[in-house]
């Protein structure tokens, strides 16, 4: 690699090179049995390049290519983007926790026997359901180096298990599955079995909802739509260009106090965790809305340097994007917030919802899996209706509790939200 | 080179043990470019090379997938291997449906190669289209997207097939943006082809109407929740018959299913005698159609609905069996990374007999929806949104309504439609269909008008 990097310099240009090599192990059951054993071996090289003030992109997925890829980045960078920054030099980084020996030994007869606890657990819910589950190891290096000295390397690992099912009555289809994945071996079979439990307990059960205002406890997965929007604000790109509502609002207060929104790609046991960005600068931990207060956006090198502003480690050729983004949790176990609905909907997980404008704030979708609660209790299932809200008018005035379970979605660890003034809208009945 | 290819697929073959071994070995060449504003954001040429072994034994599938193409003996071995693990548990009297062997080349049949237009001169198209975007009243900011790819393909397996395929696939979006106060709205021309770089030309038409849709979107009232009588441009209904149907006739999702198998059994009637959809790989030079599947099996075209009733279903070699029905060419894998799953390619509505005045006549409130932004399934219910949405109003096209995203639940919905327009567009866009993570996987939809009754919106409450 030294070789490549002198021979980059030597073309007049810098140069990043980050190579990320994994090996994925998984089994997966379908229609109530063992379907498919799977392997993958990957190598992806990406390389960039700044030359005359232009940066090139090029990747590569052929091992012994980097001279042909360092070429074609070369080749491109005429073309390319103007930037006005340089890959940084080397910052010490952070030593998070993100490698198991346990999740790198586990071998596939003990990833077969979840899979089957899990199976024969769904098929005990009814003779006609259809049970699928998923049971997966990957263990991965990214290393990253460039022309600046940057030299480092990364081991992860992660275990993930998904279990569901799809349960057919008459013209009713109920789907359910529960997800969890970490970097160590650490998997709750009992709480997905108690989810998929009460899905298919209360999803059989439609009930109808009338048209009107509701207050809304969603769940992470429900959540994490709301979320999707504020992330495309945050982003410095969007910012850097004008078409970001946060623009020029940093220290104002833009949501309710209880919303805070952290950016960590430190965070032990993170599934988005890494030392540095595909940029080459240091992850860190960052605050990008404090007690309701814009602080911070995500910034790779050409925002922060356009905006003024120090990169957050969120940067890649394209832009930024988070590590692992945290909404931070409130006092309260999310049954509580239930409990102490009167009348209201749950909303678990939604479709068509990320079909929106971003930049409005405005979130439509359909309630795919979500429950009509009265007294606390959830009552039945809803369907066939559309929840509508703003998240910059609802998240600054009628956010009214966050619980403090967290689920981590894949480096996105978001809490229980209830949410007054919600729209539901419904077929007239 | 497809020589050497094939003498090494069949080679390594060799060591299989099982009941049916498959391998397929890809090179993509892509390039992407993406212009923000005034800025050109990214310019990439990327390779993704690599292969994957598949395995049968007693029901269970062994899969790998491989950067390197060195000792592809052992890959097929240790595929092999997996399968075994998985068919000794199993002992599933398992089959794939019979495809005759063949031994087949098929060079691309391309238009204008995208490929074989230097950089330069598509950078000079795109930046030159951006100027445009930013040059039109009240655009702030752009949006340009673009990609294409050319792809050897090589497909071996246990039955005695080879065939060697080259692809193409280009896609673009063209977006402008307007913005006021906090306000950003937005609007894009698209296009997109399985041969042909030429239909990402001459699009400056398509590029003022949608900069005149983002200005007149900074204007328009967000659109009120409720049930509506809906009419979609082709556009908005292709997107509509991928999402409401043709994922539901995938028979991967029903063939080990009996409630799903009798819930679309042949002849069950879901519509009126106009109503007739087809999914097809045949039809003409749209995204993700081609000659052979990712199991060699020839694309056609199937209609999943004649005259308002069932009448197939889409298939892989495994669902097709299970069935008892004919392969239909729709096992399709992103990339060599992933193994085939039953997928779409072109699906579209067949034309009926009502004009775009016919079935604006007699709507006292309503709305017309152009231009499939997106959606999604799960089944029974869907959601698309479209680009835009005008409000119908005593049978007239009345103002501009945003944020519109309509829901239906798929047995209700197809009853609902009642007019069927005598136009019909293929569209075809740059994104793609995400079903099983392996997305976005290039697909068209071609369809003419339709009018659907009772379609919930969601929106505000007023």
């Amino acid at each position: 690699m030294k070789r490549l990097l002198d021979e980059a310099m030597a073309r007049g240009a810098e140069a990043t090179l980050v190579t990320t090599e994994s090996k994925n192990t998984s089994v997966s059951f379908d229609a109530n049995r063992l379907k498919t054993v799977g392997s993958t071996e990957s190598l992806n090289l990406d390389m960039q390049v700044i030359r005359a003030g232009k940066l090139g992109v090029a990747s590569s997925t052929k091992p012994g290519t980097e001279m042909e890829l360092l070429e074609s980045a070369l080749d491109v960078a005429e073309f390319g983007s103007e930037v006005n920054y340089r890959f940084p030099e080397p910052e010490p980084p952070a030593d998070p926790e993100v490698y198991s020996q346990e999740v790198a030994d586990i071998d596939i007869n003990r990833m077969i026997s979840i899979g089957e606890e899990l199976i024969e657990f769904i098929k005990t819910l009814d003779p006609a359901i259809q049970g699928s589950a998923s049971v997966s190891k990957s263990v991965s290096r990214k290393s990253i180096r460039n022309t600046r000295g940057l030299d480092a390397h990364l081991d992860k690992t992660v275990f993930a298990v998904s279990a569901g099912f799809q349960f057919v009555e008459g013209q009713n289809l109920l789907h359910s599955w529960d997800w969890n994945a970490s970097t160590k071996l650490d998997h709750n079979l009992e709480a997905m079995k108690a989810t998929l439990k009460e899905d298919f307990d209360i999803g059989r059960k439609n009930v109808e909802v009338r048209p009107g205002v509701y207050d809304v406890l969603f769940t992470p997965g429900g959540f994490r739509d709301l979320i999707a929007p504020i992330l495309a604000c945050l982003n410095g790109r969007a910012v850097m260009r004008g078409i970001s509502p946060f623009k020029d609002r940093i220290g104002e207060e833009i949501f309710a106090p209880a919303f805070s929104l952290v950016e960590d790609g430190t965070l032990d046991e993170g599934l988005g965790t890494q030392l540095y960005d595909n940029q080459g600068v240091v992850c860190r931990r960052t605050p990008l809305i404090e007690n309701g207060v814009l602080t911070e956006y995500l910034l790779d090198l050409e925002s922060a340097h356009r905006l003024g502003r120090q990169p957050t480690g969120t940067g890649s050729p394209a832009g930024a994007s988070p590590n692992n983004l945290l909404v931070v949790p409130g006092e309260a176990p999310w049954e509580e917030l239930l409990r102490e609905m009167k009348q209201g909907i749950v909303i678990d997980r939604t479709m068509g919802a990320w079909a929106g404008n971003p930049y409005t704030g405005t979130v439509t979708g359909n309630i795919a899996l979500g429950y009509l609660v009265e007294d606390g209790e959830k009552v039945g299932r809803v369907k066939d209706c559309m929840f509508s809200l703003n998240v910059f008018t609802h998240l600054k005035s009628n956010l009214l509790a966050l619980s403090r379970d967290v689920k981590d979605l894949g480096g996105l660890l978001l809490p229980y939200c209830l949410i007054g003034g919600v729209s539901i809208a419904a077929r007239d009945s | 080179m497809q020589i050497h290819m094939k003498d090494l697929l069949t080679k390594a073959l060799k060591r299989s043990t099982e009941e049916y071994c498959e391998i397929r070995i890809e090179e993509t060449k892509e390039t992407v470019v993406s212009i923000r504003g005034k800025d050109i954001e990214l310019v990439a040429q990327n390779v993704s090379a690599g292969g994957n072994v598949r395995a049968l034994y007693r029901g269970g599938w062994g899969f790998i997938s491989f950067n390197r193409l060195d000792n592809l003996d052992k890959k097929v071995e240790e595929a092999c291997a997996q399968a075994r693990i998985l068919g000794e548990r199993l002992n599933k009297d398992i089959k794939l449906y019979p495809v005759e062997p063949v031994e087949d080349y098929v060079p691309g049949d391309f238009g204008r190669e995208a490929f074989a237009v230097p950089l330069k001169e598509k950078m000079e198209l795109l930046e030159g289209y951006n100027k445009l975007i930013l040059s039109c009243p009240e655009i702030t900011s752009s949006s340009i997207y673009y990609m294409d790819r050319y792809t050897h393909w090589h497909f071996a397996n246990s039955e005695g097939t080879y065939i060697y395929q080259e692809k193409m696939d280009l896609g673009g979006g063209l977006t402008a943006m307007a913005t006021k106060g906090n306000l950003t709205t937005q609007d894009s021309a698209r296009f997109g082809s399985n041969s042909d770089y030429n239909v990402a030309l001459g699009l400056e038409d398509e590029i003022r109407e949608a900069a005149e849709a983002a200005r007149q979107m900074l204007y328009a009232p967000v659109v009120e929740a409720g049930q509506y009588t809906v009419i979609l441009d082709p556009d908005m209904s292709g997107l509509f018959v991928h999402e409401a149907f043709g994922h539901l006739s995938e028979a991967d999702d029903l063939d080990e299913d009996e409630r799903m198998k009798e819930l679309l059994k042949i002849g069950t009637s879901y519509g009126s005698d106009e109503l007739h959809i087809y999914d097809s790989g045949i039809e003409g030079p749209n995204r993700g159609e081609c000659k052979y599947d990712d199991e060699g099996v020839r694309m056609q075209r199937t209609y999943l609905i004649k005259n308002g009733a069932i009448a197939g279903h889409l298939h892989s070699r495994e669902s097709a069996a299970k069935m008892g029905e004919a392969v239909t060419g729709n096992a399709r894998a992103l990339n060599y990374r992933f193994p085939p799953i039953v997928r779409m390619r072109t699906t579209c509505i067949a034309p009926g007999k009502h004009t775009f005045e016919e079935m604006l006549e007699g709507v006292s409130l309503g709305i017309y929806v152009q231009g499939g932004y997106g959606g999604q399934t799960n089944g029974e219910m869907f959601t698309f949104a479209p680009s835009r949405a005008y409000m119908i109003r005593n049978g007239s096209i009345a103002e501009m309504v945003r944020d519109v995203n309509l829901t239906g639940n798929v047995f209700d919905t197809l009853r609902n439609i009642d007019m069927i327009g005598n136009d019909f567009v293929y569209k075809n866009s740059p994104g793609g269909c995400g079903k099983g993570y392996q997305g976005p996987l290039p697909v068209a939809q071609g369809s003419p008008h339709i009018r659907i009754q009772n379609v919930v919106v969601g929106g505000e409450k007023k």
